[in-house]
């Protein structure tokens, strides 16, 4: 059972700056053709200032490496059970956002094989001024080895 | 593909069908560049060792690909609406070389305060086995009309429309439609027949579908509708590339259509697969 202590531990603040070529390669890997995502005079005809992140783009600001190391999950098998995005405003290319990450839950729950821990994981986007741009929120699971 | 129009408020519909999606097979350059892209270093998904040594058959996709898959139906069909809430469960692994077919449909649409015009969108994807991997939902803020977009495009306020005032617009119009030709003379008369439903309306008069953010645990629900045949309002785009020989009969099967208790009919279908002839769900 995962220590249900790690609840409410949060990460230290990660800045990102959204670049273009982020944006671009995360559009290709998804193998979407969306012009907003490459295009910046698209992105712009269509009244944004620069190149356009799609819907799931967040995760990739949200994913905190060393957050997730010093929760010490162990070297069990994750499953991503669910996800959601909620926008205040589109992200787009030259955006500085700064990320805290949150353990917002963690629960036993019974599966095929067993209990499996759960632990979900929130993620808040704020610009400089200190302004919501994104909230995500993780649900992953460790399946017990 | 993107088009330069907008997709309004006025022209969404509970019921309305996305046109499926079907993507190339997620291959695993494909998962390698988006681990890379989305920073998401599972070794599940990169080390095929690691993942047999789990106890897995082979490496798997990251769910998130398929999450990016019903993204980009929802966003081409909205076109231009602004994306505020897109969540998705996965249900089932996607393993590499599979094909996922994304669809959705319009459950829920809604007048919110201060000129604010709001749509619910199922969204789902299924393998090229039927099953389905992923379900979730997104909802999308949309101008009204035009009119609306030009607006707040000049910096002014929003236009506010009521549910009320909509109903009103439509039923006028309905009532504008030229006249039925005049029945035959000699043949009784046939009971006067009920005037369509004009397009947009909701069923009822408080018409906030209960269901609206919550598909059962199966499938996705049925929308309800007022027993009016419309077809879907498609945009003219065609689905993209789709792989013949890919076609089993599908489980959650999207086709609006009369249902009176979208939930439990929905979950009942889900248990067991289609018993309706598939073929008809690509149009």
């Amino acid at each position: 059972m995962l220590d249900r202590s790690l609840i409410g531990r949060e990460s230290e603040p990660a800045v990102h700056e959204v670049e273009k070529g982020m944006i671009r390669r995360f559009a290709e890997a998804l193998g979407d053709p969306n012009p907003l995502y490459v295009d910046e005079a698209a992105a712009r005809a269509a009244g944004y200032p620069a190149l356009v992140a799609p819907p799931t783009f967040a995760v990739a600001l949200a994913s905190n490496e060393r957050f997730r190391h010093s929760l010490d999950l162990g070297t069990r098998s994750i499953l991503h059970g669910e996800q959601q995005f909620e926008y205040v405003r589109p992200i787009v290319a030259g955006d500085r956002i700064t990320v805290r990450s949150r353990v917002a839950d963690v629960q036993e729950r019974p599966g095929a094989s067993g209990p499996m821990d759960v632990i979900v994981i929130e993620d808040d986007g704020r610009d400089d001024e200190g302004k919501p741009i994104f909230r995500t929120r993780a649900t992953l699971i460790l399946r017990r080895a | 593909m993107l088009t330069a129009r907008q997709l309004y408020f006025e022209a969404v519909k509970v019921g309305d069908e996305l046109p499926p999606l079907v993507k190339p097979p997620v291959d695993r350059l494909q998962i390698a560049r988006y681990a890379g892209a989305a920073q998401d270093w599972n070794p599940l998904y990169v080390d095929e060792p690691h993942a047999k040594g789990a106890g897995f058959p082979s490496a798997q996709a990251p769910g998130m690909i398929a999450m990016g898959f019903l993204g980009e139906l929802a966003v081409d069909w909205v076109r231009g609406a602004r994306l505020r809430r897109f969540q998705a469960r996965f249900v089932k692994i996607v393993w590499p070389g599979d094909v996922l077919t994304a669809r959705g449909r319009v459950t829920d649409r809604r007048f919110e305060e201060g000129g604010r015009y709001v749509a619910d969108i199922e969204v789902w994807a299924e393998n090229q086995r039927g099953e389905l991997v992923v379900r979730g939902s997104a909802t999308f803020q949309l101008y009204y009309s035009a009119e609306d977009e030009a607006r707040q495009r000049q910096g002014q306020p929003p236009l506010a429309v009521t549910r009320e005032e909509e109903e009103a617009r439509l039923a006028k119009l309905s009532r504008a439609q030229p006249p039925r030709p005049a029945p035959a003379a000699g043949r009784p008369l046939a009971p006067p027949r009920a005037v369509l439903p004009p397009p947009g309306r909701q069923p009822g008069p408080a018409p906030i579908p209960a269901a609206a953010g919550r598909p059962p645990a199966a499938a996705p629900t049925r929308p309800v509708r007022s027993g009016k045949p419309s077809k879907p309002a498609r945009p003219a785009k065609a689905a993209r590339a789709r792989p013949a020989a890919r076609r089993k009969p599908p489980k959650p099967k999207a086709r609006p259509r009369p249902a009176k208790r979208a939930a439990s009919k929905g979950k009942a279908r889900a248990r067991r697969p289609a018993k309706k002839p598939a073929g008809k769900k690509r149009r």
